[in-house]
């Protein structure tokens, strides 16, 4: 990083509101976007992947003004963008362009591609028709397809096709950054390559920077030079690719990494499974927004759990606190034959089927935590709520649900905003609150 | 790849040689061109027709006629001339419905006729003489006619070709009655159909691309305006006023077209989540950049489809109107005719019945037209085609 970043973004948010009635009051927001920051280089192709839902195209639709961000600071070529007034943000409509992931809708259907293509040139003032075709045909002709193209209709091309016209209309400006939304996901993988083979080519012939938004890593490891991992909203870890991949800090990211099927059967890798639902971007979970699902969760200090059992316990504890009921479980028994009605179903038999339920072993590793357990579901299932999930709460709980981690630089370069980064620890050990 | 198509002659420019700084030129196609020279002759010549002479040259509705020809020149028969290819698409798809094909010759010829007659003969004029003769070919009984024109004999008198299509009980030609009509009726038709469909489109389009506050009053407009008894509003207004055909046409066109607002805004709220139009967004285009050039071309098949449609209903109603006497005497239209006619059924059948054959089948022929304009134009059955 020598100079300035060509992009770089600051705390950028986009919250939706939810609004009920007819006077459109606000009772809540979808947080698509929380709070991301990242710098793209000229000639740079950073990578933003994650989950679908994550807030990919969210992030990448704010970054370049499409939709107005809630909060943040989108600098580009030293200028603030969010404060652009209509002219100079069409000025910079010019340096930034996009490209869309459905390469059906993406062009009307009413003009051919040659017309779609030129239209940028002129929405941007060039009033001459026959110079607006000779570069548009020149354009198609160096992205693959030939200048007779220019007045063919969408529907005549096939989806690679479209994906290389969407390219010559992303470049025609002559810009320094390409938001590439989902590129080739639609594609068959044969022409994948063929277009991030192109994409790559004209990349370094115009020193272009790209943002390139995917959940497939395994065409972000072939394009990227950085990537930045995102999970509901946040970013959780950056790194340069290389790094990501071979030494990934974010138990998130390792699970994402595990998920890439690999070719060779001998090398089967150990596949890292997330337990829980994905949390609504509505309601985020406090702390890590990860720690919900996060098969690392830091144990509490007092206890000496095995991973696993950690992790189901603490899944048992965050179902208490949102409404777990045990009235659904004596149910299941009655129709699974244990007893013949609801209140007849012994309350060992409840434990047992919870425990069950959550993989929690009859009896856990630690005496202390199994004794807190036993008296949290004793406490549940003899119907004092309450009672349970205070006593729950007040011995499970764990740091990654109190603090929200904060991006740390590693030894190794690699960003990650977890708890296990800055302490360096094996997760088994203790840690203590900071 | 890049590198080796590229093929340097005088021809080609690359687009990173543009300099931004310095684009520009004026580039009109020819169409624009030719829109804006007529639609400049056309403001003058009615602002000259306005204020500067003592006559009218031609009368309100003739101007608003001619406007509806030249919007129909510029936004269908140009466009369609520019696209030979889709032209010759919708065209397979559309004569694949043969009675529409019938429908539209017979409207061609109405439409010409009716456009282009009324200029070429004279108006029908009374002559009590010649009134109840029977249509050519045919023969009445003597004591029918005043005194028959043509041959009479044994007590019939036949039709000849002076009047092929017979008189009416004043004497006028009922071929001559019939051109005046179609004229009267594709007026009615079309110039109504220009306005609903142009405040319709822009009314709906904008609320669509716009939403939230602009949807809001724009369509809660549309459903005052729906509830509202347009033709009480005409009985009114012809009884304040003389009752003209420019009055019906404004009435109905500026009053009628929340219909085709609402239909138009649920088609373009679907278009506008097209990325398509996130595209022309991020490549800068404006709003009215977008709406113009993407919204409006997308919604149009709808447009036109409803159009077609459209037209059958305002005919009939100024027929109504006319048939129950609530329209200018002086405008001869089908309705006026058949009413006229109505008293003499059982000897001088031709009277009522001529001018309704042919509103029978101008309302037949628009309501095939429309169909088959729905199938070839409408995209959801692009795939069987």
């Amino acid at each position: 990083m020598s100079s300035d970043p060509l992009l770089s973004v600051r705390g950028l948010k986009k919250h939706y509101p939810i609004t009920e009635g007819v006077l459109k009051k606000e009772v809540g927001r979808v947080k698509a976007v929380d709070g991301i920051s990242f710098d793209v280089e000229s000639g740079e192709t950073l990578g933003l992947v994650g989950e679908s839902g994550c807030g990919k195209s969210t992030a990448a639709t704010s970054l370049l003004r499409l939709e107005d961000p809630t909060d943040g600071d989108i600098v580009f070529d030293g200028e603030d963008i969010t404060e652009f007034d209509d002219t100079r943000l069409k000025s910079f409509r010019r340096r930034a362009q996009m490209m869309f992931q459905d390469p059906s809708s993406s062009f009307d259907p009413r003009m051919s591609v040659g017309e779609s293509v030129a239209e940028p040139l002129e929405i941007h003032g060039m009033r001459d028709r026959s110079r607006r075709r000779r570069i548009v045909e020149n354009l198609l002709e160096r992205v693959g397809l030939s200048a007779s193209d220019f007045d063919r209709y969408p529907h005549e091309f096939s989806g690679g096709q479209k994906q290389r016209i969407a390219l010559a209309r992303a470049l025609v400006l002559n810009p320094d950054i390409i938001v590439a939304d989902e590129p080739v996901s639609a594609l068959d993988v044969s022409i994948q390559a063929e277009i991030i083979s192109l994409m790559r080519d004209l990349q370094d012939e115009f020193d272009l920077a790209i943002v390139f938004i995917s959940h497939d890593l395994g065409v972000v490891r072939e394009v990227c030079d950085r990537v930045a991992v995102m999970y509901l909203g946040e970013i959780v870890e950056v790194a340069d690719t290389e790094t990501l991949f071979t030494d990934p800090q974010h138990p998130y990211t390792r699970a994402l990494l595990s998920s890439i099927p690999t070719p060779d059967p001998t090398r089967r890798n150990e596949q890292i499974e997330l337990t829980g639902d994905v949390p609504s971007p509505s309601n985020p979970p406090s702390g890590c927004r990860f720690h919900t699902r996060c098969p690392e969760v830091i144990p509490p200090a007092e206890f000496d759990l095995d991973q696993d059992e950690w992790r189901h316990v603490l899944d048992l504890r965050l179902r208490v606190d949102s409404g777990l009921d045990v009235e659904d479980v004596r149910s299941f028994l009655v129709a699974e034959g244990v007893a013949n009605d609801p209140e007849a179903v012994p309350d060992d038999a409840v434990e047992r089927e919870l425990r069950r339920e959550f993989d929690i072993p009859e009896t856990l590793s630690d005496a202390a935590a199994e004794t807190v357990l036993s008296e949290g579901l004793t406490a549940l299932v003899s119907g004092d709520h309450d009672h349970a999930k205070q006593t729950l709460d007040e011995a499970f709980s764990t740091v990654c649900e109190r603090d929200a981690p904060t991006l740390e630089t590693s030894e190794r370069g690699s960003t990650a905003a977890c708890h296990l980064v800055d302490e360096s620890v094996t997760v088994e050990s203790p840690v203590t609150n900071d | 790849m890049a590198a080796d198509t590229r093929s340097e002659t005088a021809a080609t420019e690359r687009f990173e040689d543009v300099d931004w700084n310095d684009v520009g030129g004026l580039g009109f196609t020819r169409r624009t061109l030719a829109l804006g020279v007529s639609s400049l002759a056309y403001a003058v010549a009615v602002l000259y027709d306005v204020f500067l002479t003592e006559d009218a040259l031609i009368s309100g509705t003739n101007w608003l006629f001619l406007l509806t020809l030249l919007a129909g020149v510029f936004f269908v028969a140009w466009p369609l001339a520019d696209n030979r290819r889709l032209t010759a698409y919708y065209w397979r798809r559309f004569k694949k419905n043969r009675a529409a094909v019938i429908s539209a010759i017979y409207l061609l010829v109405v439409f010409v006729l009716g456009t282009f007659g009324p200029m070429l003969i004279a108006k029908p004029e009374l002559n009590v003489l010649a009134a109840y003769q029977p249509p050519v070919f045919l023969s009445v009984d003597s004591s029918v006619p005043t005194s028959c024109v043509g041959q009479a004999a044994e007590g019939l008198c036949h039709g000849t070709w002076k009047y092929p299509l017979g008189t009416t009980s004043d004497g006028k030609g009922i071929a001559r009655l019939v051109v005046f009509g179609m004229r009267v009726s594709m007026q009615v038709g079309l110039i109504t159909m220009l306005i609903v469909i142009s405040i319709g489109t822009v009314v709906g389009t904008s609320a669509a691309y716009f939403s939230g506050l602009v949807d809001e009053l724009l369509m809660r407009y549309v459903d005052i305006q729906q509830t509202f008894p347009t033709f009480f509003l005409f009985l009114i207004v012809t009884y304040l006023f003389k009752p003209s055909l420019f009055l019906l046409i404004t009435i109905f066109g500026f009053l009628g077209w929340g219909g085709i607002a609402r239909l138009v805004r649920s088609e373009a709220l679907q278009r506008r989540e097209e990325s398509y139009i996130q595209a022309a967004e991020n490549a800068g285009a404006s709003d009215g950049w977008i709406i113009r050039r993407h919204l409006m071309p997308n919604v149009s098949n709808t447009v036109i489809t409803a159009a077609t449609l459209l037209i059958p209903s305002f005919i009939l109603f100024e027929a109504t109107f006319a048939f129950l006497g609530l329209t200018d005497p002086s405008t001869p239209s089908w309705g006026q005719v058949i009413s006229s006619g109505r008293g003499d059924l059982d000897s001088a059948w031709w009277i009522a019945t001529i001018p309704g054959v042919f509103l029978f089948f101008t309302v037949l022929a628009f309501n095939f037209v429309g169909d088959a304009l729905r199938d070839a134009l409408d995209p959801r059955s692009e795939g069987d085609a």
